[in-house]
């Protein structure tokens, strides 16, 4: 027994049938099976709740580390997120989630910087988008077109210069980009179907 | 001013920084068509009669808030309208900031409605799509308790739901592929309508799923969301967005144009 918890071979075992049971399950939906695999999808959602528990004590061990080595310049960085995160802390279980302040620190730090970050990301792309779309070759004068229709397919603008831009992005969309896509996701599914069924059978092996 | 200042690639972030400024003071007012794809979603919620039970997902982050917030405000508004009953949660971490903005832009429309009877809040489920396959199968165990700590069994509007099943329409609002949580395990596994409204990048991959018939209906993000609020009578922020959209397209059309101009020319003059 205690090779088989050595070797890791217990979580495989674990893997294969609580996944041969959620496969079987959801072809032969019957009775005791229905119940039990409903019982381990709620086991599995609070398993999820403490992995977040962890993955934030983990992000706090990685801070203190930093802080206690100083071998990085940015050690400073690591002491405010420490600080911040307990002060969230502190609040939220001290207080509760509604409190004013704890919505204060979420609405006017947190969320106005997060949106400052994504809108100067907005002008980069922008910045970036432009001198991508320069035509050099056969494929790059495809791509820019492509990006036009599109362009003007999604804005008022583009019926109100001329209204046969939405009929050629909409052409455009439902067979050339519907068929890519289609293929893409097919592609996909089956190579995730190949992965769950290694990963079943305990074959998913990492590579050193 | 010199003309070295053109050569400067802030001068291209100033130019577009004041158009949006500028359009967003005094906005055009372009008008806009209903396309085929938001018909679709409007007529779905349109067609269940009231008292439907509807499940709102919502994976709206704060980064997302301008793309996806209108939108999915105006698909609950007619929910509202319709008196169909709305559970509502999220599976985004962000649930605890963005759930209050949401039903706090629906304020006039909760007016004459009963929380617990018409609607109820549930927060954050965590495990995504384990949360979502969770509910589905059972839906009380996996929800436990609302926002403000009621037992689900307490609420009389969860007293009849105990799995996917007995939910009438799924709509949800999502940043990435996040969608197909639903899609398998409700849509696919329960014969549940999903409706999406993702952000830009994710409407051309999700219209594929509409027409294999896996999604019911796919907002086209802000300009889906911006004919909806049309559909509505209910003008919004989706409809601002779209004049500062057209405006921004057009610059980086014209930047385009002169880009390419300038690196013909300049091939040109190497050659010679």
């Amino acid at each position: 027994m205690s090779e088989i918890i050595k070797n890791q071979k217990l979580g495989l075992v674990i893997t294969f049938v609580v996944s041969f049971l959620v496969i079987l399950e959801y072809y032969f939906p019957v009775g005791i099976l229905v119940s039990s695999v409903a019982e381990v999808k709620v086991w599995s959602v609070v398993i999820a709740y403490f992995m977040l528990f962890i993955g934030a004590a983990v992000t706090c061990i990685n801070h203190l580390k930093t802080v206690n080595r100083r071998t990085k310049d940015d050690w400073p960085y690591s002491v405010y997120s420490l600080l911040i995160i307990f002060i969230m802390i502190v609040l939220g279980i001290g207080l509760s989630p509604e409190s004013t302040y704890y919505k204060w620190i979420i609405n006017n730090m947190y969320g106005s910087s997060l949106m400052g970050v994504l809108c100067l990301t907005a002008f980069y792309v922008f910045a970036s988008a432009f001198r991508l779309l320069t035509i050099r070759t056969w494929e790059s004068l495809i791509l820019v077109l492509a990006s036009f229709l599109i362009m003007m397919k999604n804005v008022p603008i583009g019926e109100v210069i001329w209204s046969g831009f939405p009929i050629i992005s909409d052409w455009m969309t439902n067979t050339i980009q519907r068929g890519a896509y289609t293929g893409l996701i097919m592609t996909i599914g089956m190579g995730s179907m190949i992965m769950g069924i290694l990963t079943i059978i305990g074959r998913q092996r990492r590579r050193e | 001013m010199s003309l070295k200042m053109l050569k400067d690639q802030r001068l291209i972030y100033w130019i577009l920084m004041i158009l949006v400024i500028y359009i967003t003071i005094n906005p055009i007012g372009l008008p806009i068509s209903i396309t085929p794809s938001t018909r679709e979603v409007y007529d779905i919620i349109e067609s269940l009669p009231p008292g439907s039970v509807v499940l709102s997902c919502s994976d709206v982050e704060l980064g997302t808030i301008p793309e996806l917030m209108p939108g999915y405000v105006a698909m609950l508004k007619h929910c509202f309208r319709r008196d169909l009953k709305i559970v509502h949660y999220s599976f985004s971490s962000e649930a605890a900031v963005v759930t209050p903005m949401i039903f706090d832009a629906l304020k006039d429309d909760l007016k004459d409605k009963k929380y617990g009877d018409d609607y109820t809040i549930f927060g954050f489920i965590a495990g995504m799509e384990i949360g979502v396959a969770s509910l589905a199968t059972d839906v009380q165990a996996t929800f436990g308790a609302d926002i403000y700590g009621t037992p689900v069994y307490n609420i009389p509007l969860m007293e009849n739901l105990k799995t996917a099943a007995d939910f009438d329409l799924v709509i949800t609002a999502v940043p990435a592929s996040y969608y197909r949580f639903l899609m398998r395990h409700w849509g696919a596994a329960y014969g549940m309508p999903v409706l999406v409204l993702p952000v830009a990048q994710v409407v051309p991959e999700a219209m594929s799923f509409v027409k294999s018939g896996d999604l019911a209906g796919v907002l086209n993000s802000i300009r889906g969301s911006a004919e909806y609020e049309l559909l509505l009578k209910s003008p919004g922020d989706a409809i601002k967005a779209l004049d500062i959209q057209s405006v921004s397209h057009l610059y980086l059309i014209l930047l385009v144009v002169l880009c390419n101009v300038g690196y013909y020319i300049s091939k040109r003059s190497e050659k010679t």
